[in-house]
């Protein structure tokens, strides 16, 4: 008996959906609407892979640009004071989509939290800013600053828990990101 | 003078040169007010063989951004204290980059008990990614709990430091797009740690609608109980 | 000649979206159906559908192949319908079990019994609470094994087994008089 009961209410939960054609073409006009589907081909792949490969993406900062930067890395010139090239620095790329400022710089743990040391570049005119800096391996906290007042953390990157001065984001440099 | 004390003039400037650095930095940008405090603190760090330079920059950062005097002092002890306790839990030989991340960590609210956890479940290898992974998790809204059981699963499973890295992108996004922060870490957790091997076929589709028809294989019957 | 997932899938990563839009077509049914099933309201149910599919193309660049397309897509179905449902207020839909409570009376008598049937399957559904509903659902009508769907929804595979015998056994004990009744109008129409 009980088993009868159990079989009609199965019967009844399978019973398959009529196929909404109406219902399938909302659904596939959403996904046209969405950006690409592979992330690598999209932006914001490009913005949220940290790259630790000295010339990657630097065609996007301008040819002429991008020579000088590499001309600059491997001749080893010094990035700040007058130490000598060091071979353990790893060049780490940050990237911030600001379409509205008028200029950005970079603020961390790596750079004595000084916000004229390290100003990014516009690398298009979509909005993207970024700079290529070379770092010892470590844990450095950061921000980016637009327009000499706003501190903003970056969103690709994991955030930092010291916040009683205000969000910041963490770059781990040496093997792992 | 005699050799040996030219020797040890030669080591006390040497000695004396990168101090004096670090103090320009400090007297050139702190608040006058603040730097008695924390040049105490850092001289404290250093006598106890702590690493100076975060507390150095905790510091500059706080002058960078305005902060009050009394706050930078405040936060630059509480920041040894937190270097003293990492220190503690992962031990003296750890990487510098570790027991930055371990103090972030404890600045948390992660317990020094769990650090230790962690680092024994790591067997010796760095600590850094999945500390750095706690902490931002933690930042996100993900309860302290869900955070902890999700990294120190994926330490356990020995899945490597890139999956940490993949891991944080993935639940930034899913909180971003609205999912809730602890159903975005133990998902993403979940499909990191699924194990690598062929699933049995199983079908929803109606039939004959597409190459992939199998029969459904059907539930054992139980009997009523 | 039709295409299978995972080729689908490939052609979607490289940018083209009508093989996604095929794959759209072959899984609409399946979850909507489950999707129904979990919320009850139509309207609901495209929602969190709509909402999976394009949970599932954005994130295709992390699909991997050893995941099976479907099983991948009722994952992020699942969740989709666990956060509607937690954003809903307990409304009528959300009765709690309570096998001593009469069944509701349905809002208009309808027009077969098959119907009437299909109405009190859908409120018994509804007072299972979710983790139950979900696991009878995944269980007994997609056909995932309690292993499978231990990974799905994240929970040990005996918490599953126990959900999945709980709620059918609540189904039967809410429905079995509804169930008798039915019998013994067909025995009068036979």
């Amino acid at each position: 008996m009980g088993d009868g009961c159990w079989r009609e209410i199965e019967r009844e939960l399978r019973r398959e959906e009529p196929p909404d054609e109406a219902a399938v073409e909302r659904v596939v006009a959403r996904i046209r609407r969405e950006p690409a589907a592979a992330p690598r081909a999209g932006a914001w792949a490009w913005l949220t892979r940290r790259r630790l490969v000295p010339v990657t993406p630097l065609w996007a900062l301008g040819g002429a640009a991008a020579a000088v930067l590499a001309a600059l890395f491997l001749a080893g010139a010094p990035w700040r004071g007058p130490a000598p090239p060091d071979p353990a620095l790893q060049p780490v790329q940050f990237v911030l989509v600001a379409p509205e400022a008028a200029r950005v710089s970079l603020a961390g743990d790596f750079n004595d939290w000084d916000r004229d040391a390290t100003p990014l570049r516009r690398a298009s005119g979509a909005g993207v800013w970024s700079v290529v800096v070379p770092l010892r391996s470590g844990r450095y906290r950061y921000v980016f600053v637009v327009d000499g007042t706003r501190w903003v953390p970056d969103v690709a990157a994991p955030r930092g828990p010291e916040d009683e001065f205000g969000p910041s984001s963490v770059v781990l440099v040496g093997g792992s990101t | 003078m005699s050799a040996l004390a030219g020797l040890l003039l030669s080591a006390a400037l040497l000695l004396a040169a990168p101090l004096a650095a670090q103090d320009a930095r400090l007297a050139e940008r702190l608040p006058p007010a603040a730097l008695p405090g924390v040049a105490a603190a850092v001289a404290e760090a250093r006598a106890q063989g702590l690493p100076t330079e975060p507390l150095v920059q905790r510091a500059l950062e706080g002058a960078a951004r305005g902060v009050e005097p009394e706050r930078i002092v405040a936060a630059v002890r509480e920041q040894a204290a937190q270097l003293r306790a990492a220190r503690d839990a992962i031990g003296a030989e750890a990487p510098e980059a570790d027991l930055a991340a371990a103090a972030g960590a404890l600045y948390a609210g992660v317990p020094a008990a769990e650090l230790e956890r962690l680092r024994d479940a790591r067997g010796g290898r760095p600590l850094a990614e999945p500390l750095v992974t706690l902490a931002d998790f933690i930042v996100r809204g993900v309860p302290r709990d869900v955070a902890l059981s999700v990294v120190l699963s994926l330490v356990n499973a020995r899945l490597p430091d890139r999956s940490f890295a993949a891991l944080r992108r993935s639940v930034a996004e899913d909180i971003l797009r609205g999912l809730a922060p602890a159903e975005a870490a133990s998902y993403r957790a979940r499909n990191a740690l699924l194990p690598r091997r062929p699933r049995p076929r199983i079908n929803t589709l109606p039939p004959g609608s597409g190459p992939t028809s199998v029969p459904r294989p059907m539930p054992p019957r139980r009997p009523f109980m | 000649m039709s295409l299978s997932d995972s080729e689908l899938v490939r052609r979607a990563r490289e940018g083209d979206v009508d093989s996604f839009a095929v794959l759209v077509r072959r899984y609409h049914p399946g979850c909507m159906r489950f999707a129904v099933r979990m919320l009850r309201e139509r309207a609901d149910a495209e929602e969190a559908v709509q909402d999976a599919f394009a949970g599932a193309y954005r994130a295709l660049g992390r699909y991997q192949e050893r995941d099976r397309f479907g099983t991948w897509l009722m994952q992020i179905l699942v969740n989709r319908c666990r956060s509607l449902l937690r954003g809903r207020r307990r409304g009528p839909e959300l009765v709690p079990y309570d096998p001593a409570a009469a069944p509701e009376p349905a809002a208009e008598p309808p027009a077969s019994p098959d119907e009437a049937w299909s109405a009190e399957v859908q409120d018994a559904l509804m007072r299972l609470r979710p983790a139950l509903r979900e696991a009878v659902l995944l269980h007994y009508v997609d056909g995932y094994p309690c292993e499978e769907i231990a990974r799905l929804t994240g929970a040990g595979v005996s918490a599953v087994k126990m959900r999945v015998k709980r709620g059918r056994e609540q189904l039967r004990t809410l429905l079995q008089e509804r169930y008798d009744g039915r019998r013994m109008l067909e025995g009068d129409r036979a």
